[in-house]
């Protein structure tokens, strides 16, 4: 399928698309001046965050990469299989990315009882509040993500899905996951 | 792009796999903490720039778009670097030498 065939001929490129990457561009700005503050705070501290760092736990953040990076194939894969009108795949593909963003949370979910039930709230040190408020605004993206996915994988049972939709929700997926390909390091690794 | 993008995702997708483990290792190699610190941040914009550009197409885009995405982040740059000095001078606080900086840390 093309733009002309939803009936976009009169405009080089659809409007959800270019909305979408100017939503981005100022969601740059708001995570930003989070990691901004997060990475200059930690700075000024002089290593002495690192020690709170490595309560946190590496190996099921890196299971959470891993399940997130991989979302992004399916979602890149659904936008390819509505290059070609294939309502059928592209359905079967947004479901299993609806799934590993599900996950994500899961283990996410799993790692806030973790750290929680060892003492460690937002409250107990800056290094926490930042930690709870990155991750945080992030699994609210990721929620985001999960709603539009899962009303595209409806329009898709539907066979009513356009191109535009799959590949705008894709653009914001991937972002998602390139905000997550920065806080793994910033969070898990740099101890 | 409206036009079909010929890039092999499952090859990306598992090169990305590839920089994740090799990111995660970094960690245990016998490097100083700046060092492997550096190279674990090289390694995720590696990452984030083969996910811009494939998974997102980038590499076929306007130059309007390629705008939207890279001047904010030219100015989150330019934010972080702006505020370094503060971090200097607060260093230098500590150490007594500044004598007048007062921190509110």
């Amino acid at each position: 399928m093309t733009y002309a065939a939803e009936g976009q001929t009169n405009r080089e490129m659809p409007f959800a698309k270019m909305a979408m990457w100017w939503f981005l561009a100022s969601e740059v700005m708001t995570f930003g001046g989070f990691l901004a503050s997060y990475l200059l705070f930690r700075a000024a501290a002089h290593g002495a965050w690192s020690e709170l760092a490595a309560h946190l736990n590496p190996w099921l953040a890196t299971v959470n990469t891993v399940v997130l990076l991989t979302s992004s194939l399916t979602i890149v894969k659904a936008h390819q299989a509505m290059q070609h009108d294939d309502q059928v795949k592209a359905k079967k593909l947004l479901g299993i990315t609806v799934i590993l963003g599900v996950a994500f949370l899961g283990f996410k979910a799993v790692e806030y009882s973790i750290e929680l039930s060892h003492g460690y709230t937002p409250l107990t040190h800056i290094f926490w509040s930042f930690y709870y408020a990155l991750t945080g605004l992030h699994a609210l993206h990721v929620i985001a993500g999960i709603v539009v996915n899962a009303v595209l994988f409806v329009h898709a049972s539907k066979g009513k899905l356009t191109l535009a939709r799959a590949e705008a929700a894709g653009l914001y997926w991937h972002f998602v996951d390139i905000i997550w390909v920065f806080l793994f390091p910033l969070l898990y690794l740099s101890y | 792009m409206a036009t079909e993008s010929h890039t092999n995702y499952t090859a990306v997708w598992a090169w990305l796999l590839v920089l994740l483990f090799v990111s995660v290792g970094a960690v245990y190699l016998p490097f100083s903490g700046a060092i492997t610190v550096a190279f674990i941040f090289l390694v995720a914009a590696v990452k984030a720039v083969m996910i811009a550009v494939y998974f997102m197409h980038l590499k076929d885009e306007t130059q309007l778009i390629r705008a939207l995405l890279w001047v904010p982040v030219a100015f989150f740059i330019i934010m972080t670097l702006a505020l370094v000095p503060d971090i200097v001078v607060d260093r230098l606080g500590d150490d007594g030498a500044a004598g007048t900086h007062t921190s509110a840390h």
